[in-house]
């Protein structure tokens, strides 16, 4: 056995030092094999997940939906974003972005209260006392200069911390990928959003739910305007549009809920 | 692994210029090809193309794309034929570095900083930060050991997603509803 090994491995080296071009493939495949069915194999098998145990069962809506949602981010949110990005000047989007991020305070704090992390409560109430005086109302951002960083959580994560399992996957119209956990959860975050449709809330802004939606609206805007070269370039990695979001979403929401 | 066939890898290994390091040296040797692959995109008279392929010279040793093209299929894998088996991987690969070289062409003098390796059970992390503007990008380089101190990078983490279980899911994905051979396809024509 160890014999066809070595003459396996020696006649590939041959091989390798013939053609240059090949050599990655070539030598790729022979560390690989030399794990053929051992346990280093089984370890990998235990490292990643095997796609076809996933409960799918919006599958075909989920798929269509997708590329419905492509098609509109092509021909209609990622020209618009680039607009937005090229008529207002780097500052004022950036004084936008600042105002929506602060206004949204109550929502991180709340899930961050939720999961028990008292360090990130007081860094947030910190950063939203800070930078709504010093920065004017949350135009500038003046806290994290201060060393006081954003801590990010929503109603989803705040799930995801106590063990509640992703559900399965959901892709939402415009909104996107997301799943049953994250679907459900962000109608509690929607009740805490000062731009939402509750109006027993004594910090909502909008007077109307016609203007609540112009507001969610404008904020995405502002929010996309950060990532929409992002959309493109993540687009080109994908194979297959769908299970491409879908796996990509679910791992980085995975990730967030364990930071 | 025994003796002998150690001797035969590190023998291949020397033939075909690839390097697994040992894990000391992960580090070293990370920031140094980083710093002269950076180096190298700011030379502008080099175009994407011959940036990359002087860069791919520097980081292919590194890689085990075919352990990569392997656990990319996932169960798949056993159930094709050896001779499938090495056309996906060379497509596979193609795709990987086609990848890449996006990558690198959309580099705007970013600065990447190399943090602590951790230990991961059996693995070796090597988590990187590309600072930019206004965002920190994690990247995480995952190594498995080959041999006695052979370390050699399976999968990259990128915001803590793992690209090799991306594809996973696509390639399960897809081959639910097709052919091996349209998989090909379809990586054939991501790979222009």
């Amino acid at each position: 056995m160890r014999c066809i090994w070595v003459s396996l491995l020696l006649c590939n080296c041959l091989f390798a030092a013939s053609s240059d071009l090949d050599a990655f493939v070539l030598d790729g495949t022979k560390k690989s094999e030399l794990h053929n069915g051992d346990a280093l194999m089984q370890s990998f098998d235990a490292e990643f997940s095997e796609p076809e145990e996933d409960f799918d069962p919006l599958q075909g809506y989920n798929e269509v939906m997708t590329q419905i949602n492509d098609r509109i981010y092509v021909y209609a949110f990622n020209p618009l974003a680039r607009t937005y990005k090229k008529v207002m000047p780097k500052r004022v989007r950036g004084f936008v972005n600042n105002f929506f991020h602060n206004i949204y305070f109550p929502i991180r704090f709340t899930n961050n209260a939720f999961q028990g992390k008292a360090q990130n409560c007081v860094e947030e109430t910190g950063r939203f006392f800070l930078n709504t005086t010093l920065g004017l109302g949350g135009l500038f951002d003046p806290a994290s200069n201060e060393g006081l960083i954003r801590h990010d959580e929503d109603f989803g994560q705040t799930l995801g911390y106590y063990g509640v399992g992703s559900g399965f996957h959901i892709v939402l119209p415009v909104l996107g990928p997301s799943n049953l956990r994250d679907f459900s959860a962000s109608f509690v975050d929607g009740v805490l959003s000062p731009i939402g449709t509750n109006d027993d809330l004594n910090y909502r802004i909008p007077e109307s739910d016609r203007a609540s939606g112009a507001w969610q609206g404008a904020k995405a805007l502002s929010d996309y305007s950060y990532y929409v070269d992002d959309y493109e370039k993540m687009k080109k990695e994908a194979i297959d549009l769908y299970h491409f979001y879908k796996n990509v979403y679910e791992q980085r929401r995975e990730r967030l809920i364990a930071e | 692994m025994t003796g002998i066939v150690r001797v035969a890898v590190l023998t291949v290994a020397a033939a075909v210029g690839l390097f697994a390091i040992e894990a000391e040296k992960i580090k070293p040797t990370m920031r140094e090809n980083i710093d002269r692959a950076l180096e190298l995109l700011k030379k502008e008279q080099l175009d994407t193309k011959q940036q990359a392929t002087k860069i791919y010279a520097m980081f292919d040793g590194m890689f085990d794309y075919s352990l990569m093209a392997r656990l990319s299929l996932g169960k798949h894998w056993s159930r094709l034929t050896p001779e499938q088996q090495e056309i996906f991987t060379e497509k596979f690969v193609a795709k990987l570095k086609k990848s890449y070289m996006d990558e690198l062409s959309s580099y705007s003098g970013e600065k990447i900083e190399l943090k602590d390796m951790e230990q991961n059970k059996s693995r070796l992390h090597l988590l990187t930060h590309i600072v930019a503007e206004n965002d920190v990008y994690e990247i995480t380089y995952k190594f498995y050991r080959a041999g006695e101190n052979d370390w050699y990078i399976y999968d990259i983490d990128i915001l803590g997603v793992s690209i090799v279980q991306t594809y996973r899911n696509q390639f399960s994905g897809l081959l639910e509803e097709d052919s091996f051979d349209k998989l090909l396809a379809l990586l054939e024509k991501h790979s222009i």
